[in-house]
């Protein structure tokens, strides 16, 4: 294990550990003070902690150590595999302490911390450190907003009251359904379903789409750069990546790198099928990707060419389509035509 | 093809609009012109399944006869799949072979295997003019049902018609296409050509342009590559009578846009303001009244514009500039899903920028397509709006279909700098 931060107290001489013993939810069960390294784990009574390892539990990583490596860090080191075919001679592995990380020895798990480990660092706060328990309060409020300021651009005539209460209620159920399925998984995998945290992370979501897509189509606007508009789905992608990252955190304390990993492999599959999707449905994207929204006239920083600029710059589009006569469309049947 | 064409298509049967009694005179007509007429039908090699049917009428004892291009268009554009025959009252029936074709005025001329020395009609001498009023009548096979005459009433030419076509007031149904207009002494006046969607006010290709196609040098090409030089015709004669002489202009709110010779397009008006809403709009739509008919489901040779003046200061900048928006972007060749190659079209190819002309800033955008079939020829469309006032803009937009790159970016030039402020 990496990324973990020096621990307060932690002072290179405090041989003091815990050795916690937890449920599957990773609710503590016993703690055990240790006041001299290394601790010995194993089945034998001559470790200092005992593992009782269920028979119907995979036998290897019975056996570990916890001690204090040369950097000043704690590590466990774990017999993973004894003698085998495979791996004759037995095989270990390392891995540095996380007092937030749990382990599995002999069917039991496990976690280490250490006299300086402050009790009330929670894996929420890891994942929203600034925005609080109670953030749902204005991060629900705020998508409703968001969303409610795009019914009202488009409102122009002044009566779509229940349009504001559709959109509303759309954004809340999907809020719902969304933040429902990850709580489940939190629920499956911890004591708590974090639901509320859920919900505040997919509602931040919600207003950085709304608010980035917005900031994009006038900054394509302002700048005279209609290309850009394309890169939406990388927006969106990014976006619902950074959002899998979070409910990923809440849900199983994924290594950073993993859940980094893991976040940019979803946004990424995203973006791929949204640019897919996109070239199949538009052909070349780039060709006809001309601006889609206007501004007021005070958001244009991009200056104004003349006409005769203008048409001479149109003048690239003849070559460039002449050069796509050769592109068939597809399905049609070209069987019989002399063009063949 | 002209806005409603009468017959070509495989006919979806409907229920036959029933043919005014002819007169004595009419019945004489038909009498003396059943040897003359003939069915054309399309059908395919494989099957021998019909696939279009038409009228079509002699004009010499060697079986010279002719009928309309888009009768006959699927022989022209794939003769690997389709033939012709005819079949006359009697129902003999023989091979068709194409000897020219006029797509501009939607005409063929073709000859009929094994009927020489077979009865003809006069064609009326081109120093005779027709007087309106004067009494004519039309030959053909309506909806299938078996050769007909249709007495009718000559109304001289269409207005707002780039191309001279004759305002017949009588019945034409589907399978009429191609057959002839006769005057009383049984002389072909015209050719049926097309319907208008009116009760009874229909089309009819004039004799000159029959006559055109009769003296018209002989070509030993008669496929679709044919067709081009046509079209580049087609589209400099359209093309000079939109811009010889500057554009007709038109206040619209406080703006002037380019509106069309009104011996040529046809526009129209609307307004939507009402007051109980914050906004109002109003707009002016031009378009040619006809286009060039290729095949089912192509057509080219055409052009229209729009403009809408749109103003609503109680919406402020930026519910303004969304409802703006909303109406800029649906541009003829990138909306509906035509983004992708075609048949006769590449994909579109696009370019935009702020432009500024006449102390009026727009947001332009250019589209162009490639015609993949027909060499030098493109469609295009312009879309603007200005973007210089927060709570008015005026919206324009143009589509041109079948032009030459040049005349086509001529075209949208003019038209956007026909545009802009006036107060």
């Amino acid at each position: 294990m990496d990324e973990i931060a020096p621990l307060p107290f932690a002072a290179a001489a405090d041989a003091v550990v815990f050795l916690e013993a937890l449920d599957k939810h990773d609710g503590l069960i016993a703690r055990h003070r240790f006041d001299r390294l290394p601790v010995m784990l194993g089945e034998g009574y001559g470790s200092d902690h005992i593992v009782d390892a269920e028979p119907a539990k995979d036998r290897r990583s019975v056996a570990a150590r916890i001690s204090r490596a040369g950097d000043g860090l704690l590590w466990v080191t774990a017999d993973d595999g004894a003698a085998n075919f495979w791996a004759p001679g037995g095989m270990t592995r390392s891995w540095r302490v996380d007092p937030d990380q749990s382990f599995m020895l002999g069917g039991h798990r496990y976690r280490v911390r250490t006299r300086g480990y402050v009790a009330s660092a929670r894996a929420s706060a890891t994942v929203l450190p600034a925005l609080g328990r109670w953030a749902v309060l204005w991060a629900l409020p705020l998508a409703l907003a968001s969303g409610a300021i795009v019914t009202w651009l488009g409102d122009i005539d002044g009566e779509r009251g229940t349009a504001y209460i559709s959109g509303g209620l759309v954004t809340l159920g999907m809020l719902a359904v969304w933040s429902g399925v990850w709580a489940t998984l939190s629920r499956l995998t911890g004591r708590a379903s974090h639901f509320l945290a859920h919900v505040s992370l997919a509602a931040l979501a919600v207003v950085a789409v709304i608010v980035l897509d917005y900031l994009f189509d006038s900054a394509a606007f302002a700048f005279n750069l209609p290309s850009i508009q394309r890169y939406d789905y990388a927006l969106v992608g990014i976006i619902v990546g950074t959002l899998v990252w979070c409910h990923a955190r809440l849900v199983t304390r994924l290594q950073a790198r993993t859940a980094v990993v893991s976040a940019l492999a979803v946004g990424g599959a995203l973006f791929a099928f949204q640019a897919l999707t996109a070239y199949t449905a538009r052909g070349n994207i780039a060709s006809t990707a001309t601006l889609t929204e206007l501004r007021p006239p005070a958001l244009r920083v991009a200056t104004a060419v003349s006409t005769d600029t203008f048409f001479e710059s149109s003048e690239s589009l003849k070559a460039n389509t002449e050069a796509s006569r050769p592109e068939k469309p597809e399905g049609f049947d070209f069987g019989s035509g002399s063009d063949e | 093809m002209w806005s409603c064409v009468v017959a070509a298509t495989a006919l979806a049967q409907t229920p036959a609009a029933s043919l005014p009694a002819p007169s004595p005179a009419g019945q004489r007509l038909f009498d003396a012109a059943r040897d003359k007429l003939v069915q054309i039908r399309i059908l395919t090699r494989a099957g021998s399944s019909q696939s279009t049917v038409g009228s079509g009428f002699l004009i010499a004892p060697d079986g010279t006869a002719f009928t309309n291009y888009h009768v006959i268009s699927q022989l022209v554009l794939e003769p690997q799949r389709y033939r012709a025959e005819y079949v006359r009252v009697d129902g003999k029936r023989g091979a068709v072979a194409l000897l020219g074709f006029d797509v501009i005025h939607d005409l063929a001329m073709v000859r009929l295997a094994d009927v020489s020395g077979a009865a003809h009609f006069d064609l009326r001498a081109a120093n005779v003019p027709l007087q309106q009023g004067e009494k004519i009548f039309s030959l053909g096979n309506p909806l299938d049902l078996g050769f007909a005459i249709s007495e009718g009433t000559y109304n001289g030419l269409v207005e707002r018609r780039l191309y001279d076509t004759i305002h017949f007031t009588g019945a034409l149904n589907q399978g009429m296409s191609g057959g002839p207009a006769v005057d009383e002494a049984g002389r072909v006046i015209g050719v049926n050509v097309a319907g208008t969607g009116g009760e009874l006010a229909n089309l009819l290709v004039p004799l000159r342009y029959v006559r055109a196609l009769i003296a018209a040098p002989r070509s030993t090409v008669l496929d679709k590559t044919a067709i081009t030089p046509q079209l580049i015709t087609h589209q400099d004669t359209l093309i000079a009578a939109l811009l010889d002489k500057p554009f007709p202009q038109q206040a619209l709110g406080p703006t002037t846009v380019a509106i069309g010779d009104d011996k040529l397009l046809r526009c129209w008006g609307q307004s939507a303001a009402k007051p109980d809403k914050p906004y109002r709009s109003e707009s002016i739509r031009c378009a040619l009244q006809s286009s060039l008919y290729i095949e089912q489901n192509f057509n080219t040779g055409s052009v229209s514009w729009d403009h809408t003046f749109r103003f609503g200061d109680k919406l402020g900048g930026w519910r303004f500039s969304a409802w703006n928006a909303r109406s800029f972007m649906t541009s003829s060749l990138l909306g509906q899903g035509n983004l992708k190659p075609t048949r006769y079209l590449t994909r579109p190819q696009c370019h935009e920028d702020f432009v500024t002309h006449n102390a009026t800033t727009f947001r332009v955008a250019v589209c162009v397509r490639a015609h993949r079939e027909f060499e030098g020829l493109f469609d295009m469309n312009v879309n603007a709006s200005t973007v210089d006032r927060a709570t008015e803009a005026l919206s324009s937009s143009l589509d041109v279909r079948g032009v030459t790159f040049a005349n086509g970016n001529r075209l949208l030039r003019s038209f956007l700098e026909a545009s802009s402020w006036t107060k």
